[in-house]
């Protein structure tokens, strides 16, 4: 870290890591959680250049800390929806051990770049991603024309390549 | 025919790889499709590029959980699906909650405000956690007590066939009451299941430790294929990083191990960036330490509960400086020059 950073960094913390965990612990009601976002989000600012021309400090770390708040409850969103759903299937037609490891590795990857996605084409892009179906029985099983099906299919492979891009 | 993609389209060339991808999964591409699609391939090498860009889009999305055919039952897809929409419904209301709760403009809220809204905070948190430099014991519903170190949190679900602890960060001692279900604590990485009364768990970010105090432990590798297994007996350890399991067998192992459940840090030969790392969860702000001052090797009992105490012991012990910044808020190490 250039010197100037190191030297606004240190002025950061002082200047604003009460303010931020106050302000966390006063909104989360949970002192443990508020202490990680502002360590997280203290560590994520360490990581940028430029420190000491930043304007706005509180306002950037407002920014940052509600990043990480986003991201770590869409995690556990995921997961407890995922052990829901997967409580929700009848006994014979639950996935192996060894499929649950692979969807719940992968599982996080296909929500991001999915989760723009209607619900009924993203039921029809992953038919044919992880079913492999066809185009009729994908229409059959959902109630639609082949040609939305196609339409949909173009979507979720838009969608796979904006997430890559990002 | 002329309608809005749902999805804004993008270069024209990885439209044609899309428009061809979706043509080839049909279902329904004869030999004629397949001929065009190769023709169209071998034209330009950028047609080439453009396909193995979706292709990679495709692999990074879906990984290893991509179909293989005859496999299909469609109920697993159906679970992936209700998963995301959910996650998607939650998460929507959770992001209109945070931009009220944190966002500039919502300064004016008053504390009553969240209050009300506690219930919904509260699902999201592990049922079971510690703040920084706090260690506490639980007793759970079936007799069975969890000591957690600090800065660890755990959910606990127990049901008929099965005691689960799932480990969410930290580290934590399981003296386990003898019961008719299966007690296992579950790490990203493994399964530890109790064949007996007392074990320790320790996660990192890219591996798990396991140690049997008393009696034997069964350990599971989770993200291995074919999956991993090893019985450890009494004092014997492991580290399991998911796909290997490495044993672990130093007499005093389960004395060092078990230490932070009296407060002690037990190293013996270990890295100093370790050391650091364990102190880490007694510690509000950073330690940032040089790679030359990390590889150092540390011996040594140090005391948790006064970190600071601990710092100054390792800085009179090893070739090492200590800088405090920010009132302490940021420690760099750095090797003796």
């Amino acid at each position: 870290m250039p010197a100037a950073d190191a030297a606004a960094a240190a002025v950061l913390f002082t200047a604003h890591q009460p303010w931020l965990l106050e302000r966390l612990r006063k909104r989360l009601r949970d002192a443990a959680e508020a202490e990680d976002v502002s360590s997280e989000t203290f560590l994520r600012v360490m990581g940028y250049q430029h420190l000491h021309a930043m304007h706005e400090p509180r306002a950037y770390l407002t920014t940052i800390a509600k990043n990480i708040l986003t991201e770590t409850w869409r995690r556990r969103d995921l997961e407890r929806a995922w052990v829901d759903a997967l409580a929700a299937l009848p006994q014979d037609l639950a996935p192996s051990p060894e499929e649950r490891a692979l969807l719940r590795e992968s599982l996080e990857a296909i929500a991001r770049a999915l989760e723009s996605l209607p619900a009924k084409a993203r039921s029809a892009f992953l038919l044919s991603q992880l079913d492999g179906l066809t185009y009729a029985e994908i229409a059959l099983r959902i109630g639609m024309s082949e040609r939305m099906v196609r339409r949909y299919m173009a979507d979720g492979l838009r969608c796979c390549m904006r997430a890559l891009q990002s | 025919m002329a309608r809005a993609n749902a999805v804004d389209a993008l270069d024209a060339l990885t439209e044609q790889a899309i428009d061809w991808m979706v043509e080839l999964r049909s279902g329904a591409a004869g030999q004629a499709q397949q001929a065009a699609f190769e023709a169209w391939l071998s034209a330009d090498p950028r047609h080439q590029q453009a396909w193995h860009s979706l292709g990679g889009a495709l692999d990074a999305t879906f990984g290893q959980a991509r179909a293989d055919k005859g496999q299909a039952s469609g109920a697993r897809t159906d679970a992936v699906a209700h998963a995301i929409e959910q996650a998607a419904v939650l998460s929507a209301r959770r992001r209109r909650m945070l931009r009220a709760a944190l966002g500039i403009a919502g300064l004016g809220l008053g504390s009553g405000w969240v209050a009300r809204s506690s219930g919904l905070l509260a699902d999201w948190r592990a049922d079971l956690h510690t703040a920084t430099g706090e260690r506490k014991t639980f007793t759970l519903a079936d007799g069975s007590r969890l000591q957690l170190d600090a800065l660890s949190s755990v959910d606990v679900r127990f049901d008929d066939g099965l005691r689960l602890v799932q480990l969410r960060q930290g580290q934590l001692r399981a003296e386990v009451f003898a019961g008719a279900a299966p007690f296992v604590v579950r790490t990203e990485h493994a399964d530890i299941r109790a064949l007996g009364a007392q074990f320790m768990v320790r996660q990192q970010e890219a591996r798990t430790q396991a140690v049997a105090l008393r009696d034997g432990l069964e350990v599971r590798t989770l993200l291995a294929q074919p999956q991993q297994r090893a019985v450890l007996a009494q004092g014997q350890g492991a580290w399991i990083d998911g796909t290997q399991i490495a044993r672990l067998a130093q007499p005093g192992l389960a004395a060092a191990a078990s230490a932070w459940t009296h407060g002690m840090l037990h190293a013996e030969d270990q890295r100093l960036d370790e050391v650091l790392a364990a102190l880490k969860p007694y510690r509000l702000g950073y330690i940032r330490v040089s790679p030359a001052a990390a590889r150092l090797r540390v011996t040594g009992i140090f005391a948790l509960d006064d970190s600071d105490a601990a710092l100054q012991a390792l800085a009179e012990t090893l070739p090492i400086d200590i800088h405090r910044h920010s009132g302490g808020w940021l420690v760099r190490v750095e090797r003796t020059a």
